[in-house]
């Protein structure tokens, strides 16, 4: 029985392996919609730039950007 | 849409659920270890019963959590059910495979076989496809809403695999052990493996619910960027 005890740790190395790669999934996730908003925000800001709008006009990225995870 | 205050302690309760399930898992893994009792027949390998059985649970429940959000998703077309079915359908997708694959690690000393066209592991295969099939129909369908759509009828039809794969091991006869737990005489196993069943469980349940809130948040930003890009013609 004592060899039983190798299945026993490969079943959880199996399932804790793949918890962590989904994790780093979900975190990688997070990371493209975060970078995604920058690339919204950079691109709000040149067209509010090139089209000369004041500050304080509607910025639509703001939505978004108040939505990052942590 | 939820007003920021609302969403920011959303994220303060999804993080303390995420601090809670690792407690959970910590104590869960201890009592596997620890203070669950050998099995006289299969010895340690019987141990893999405490992260196979919450594993198949959860799989189901993502694939009912699926169905119903599809059949809200038909009637009323809010984003917010399609959003919740995705989720829960990836997470459904990560539990079926840990089911698959531990299975056939606990099978490899008691049955001698990595694997067996047995009617429960092989119902439980096609519900790992029907999941597969659920991912190919979105990213191959270009407009979204009619994939959400596509996706749903998908959702409820696969459905109908769960209670098969419940029901396989009366229907048919398989080398799968019939259920040991929910049974009308009550679970045939001593306490102490049953609290430490209870524990795994619990544990498990946590650690879901904090990646479904986690994931759906993900799909909710997504869904929001798509839409500010859209209005902006970006």
């Amino acid at each position: 029985m004592q060899d039983n005890l190798v299945y026993l740790f490969a079943a959880f190395f199996v399932t804790w392996l793949i918890m962590g790669g989904y994790l780093l999934s979900l975190r990688r996730q997070v990371e493209n919609v975060r970078e995604e908003v920058e690339a919204l925000r950079r691109e709000q800001r040149e067209s509010v730039a090139a089209s000369g709008l004041a500050p304080g006009a509607p910025d639509s990225s703001r939505v978004a950007a108040s939505e990052e995870p942590s | 849409m939820a007003s920021v205050a609302t969403r920011r302690s959303a994220e303060t309760w999804s993080r303390a659920l995420g601090w809670l399930s690792v407690v959970l898992v910590a104590i869960s893994v201890g009592m596997i270890f620890l203070y669950a009792p050998s099995d006289r027949v299969q010895g340690a390998a019987q141990r893999i019963f405490y992260i196979h059985l919450p594993a198949a649970w959860l799989a189901y429940l993502s694939f009912f959590i699926i169905f119903v959000s599809s059949i809200a998703y038909l009637a009323r077309r809010h984003p917010r059910w399609d959003r919740l079915a995705r989720s829960a359908a990836e997470l459904g997708f990560v539990f079926t495979t840990i089911v698959l694959l531990t299975g056939s690690i606990w099978g490899r000393p008691i049955w001698g076989t990595w694997w067996t066209w047995d009617a429960r592991l092989t119902t439980t295969l096609i519900l790992w496809f029907i999941y597969l099939a659920y991912f190919m129909l979105r990213a191959y369908v270009s407009d979204p809403e009619r994939g959400a759509r596509y996706a749903a009828v998908l959702g409820i039809v696969g459905f109908v695999d769960v209670p098969i794969i419940h029901m396989s091991v009366r229907w048919w006869r398989t080398l799968h052990p019939e259920p040991i737990v929910v049974r009308a005489e009550g679970p045939a196993m001593p306490d102490t493996m049953l609290y430490t069943l209870i524990v795994a469980l619990v544990a498990f349940m946590a650690l879901y619910v904090f990646l479904l809130i986690e994931k759906y948040r993900v799909e909710r930003m997504k869904d929001e960027l798509a839409e500010v890009r859209l209005q902006h013609g970006v």
